[in-house]
């Protein structure tokens, strides 16, 4: 409906934000993580945030954003010498996620205020739908 | 130009449709109860799914609930202006 729009527009963008958030979590939870399904250490994970049209209507009006995809961050696994850890290789060094808590520390942050701004929007809008409704007041 | 799309969607569902000429103002008032009837329902329904599993979404359960607020507000700012009109209809001495 359309005076609803911008509430399901941002309301995609919250959900965005929040599995972006889960992705985080993810990482850090596995920062040490070295045996995964398919073998070696974990992968960092990496969302793909694609906007969204509204197909009827020949493709030129944004209804948001999604994410369409998680990636795999393919780079090489830290090297940890270890040799006493029972993952060590011949020479001790043990492979560990490619993961930098700090960086994704900076990245929950930045997911957290997208998260807020698109709270903001709702808010605003919310608060025009408000304006207009008072002006029957009174 | 959304603004009054959204403002004519809302209030004359028959500006839309283009049977403003047939739909008479009872018709376009029962229309509009069903709209927040179905809003309010919606609303009811995503908590449910919130609370059953189904929404994973917290912000979900909000927007639909300000969404039913919202046009259930304006159900009752068009009531009160109707009402006022009949009042002010039934005052004219005859």
């Amino acid at each position: 409906m359309r005076p609803f729009d911008t509430f399901s527009i941002s309301g995609s963008g919250l959900t965005s934000q929040r599995l972006r958030l889960d992705l985080i979590a993810n990482n850090i939870a596995n920062v040490h993580t070295t045996r995964t399904e398919e073998g070696g250490p974990y992968k960092r994970l990496v969302p793909v945030f694609t906007q969204r049209l509204a197909v009827a209507k020949g493709n030129t009006e944004g209804v948001g954003v999604a994410v369409t995809a998680i990636l795999k961050d393919e780079g090489s696994p830290r090297l940890v010498y270890e040799p006493g850890h029972p993952e060590a290789d011949e020479q001790g060094f043990v492979s560990y996620p490619n993961i930098n808590v700090a960086n994704e520390m900076v990245d929950m942050i930045g997911a957290t205020r997208a998260y807020e701004a698109n709270a903001t929007v709702i808010e605003a809008a919310k608060d025009l739908a408000e304006k207009a409704l008072e002006i029957g007041r009174g | 130009m959304e603004v009054a799309r959204a403002g004519l969607n809302m209030l004359m569902p028959e500006a839309k449709t283009g049977q403003n000429s047939t739909g008479t103002f009872g018709e376009v008032l029962n229309r509009m109860i069903n709209e927040v009837n179905a809003a309010q329902i919606k609303a009811d329904e995503v908590v449910k799914g919130f609370l059953t599993g189904e929404v994973q979404d917290l912000h979900q359960v909000i927007i639909a609930g300000e969404e039913a607020r919202l046009m259930l507000e304006l159900a009752v700012q068009v009531r009160n202006k109707m009402v006022e009109a009949y009042q002010e209809i039934s005052r004219i001495q005859i």
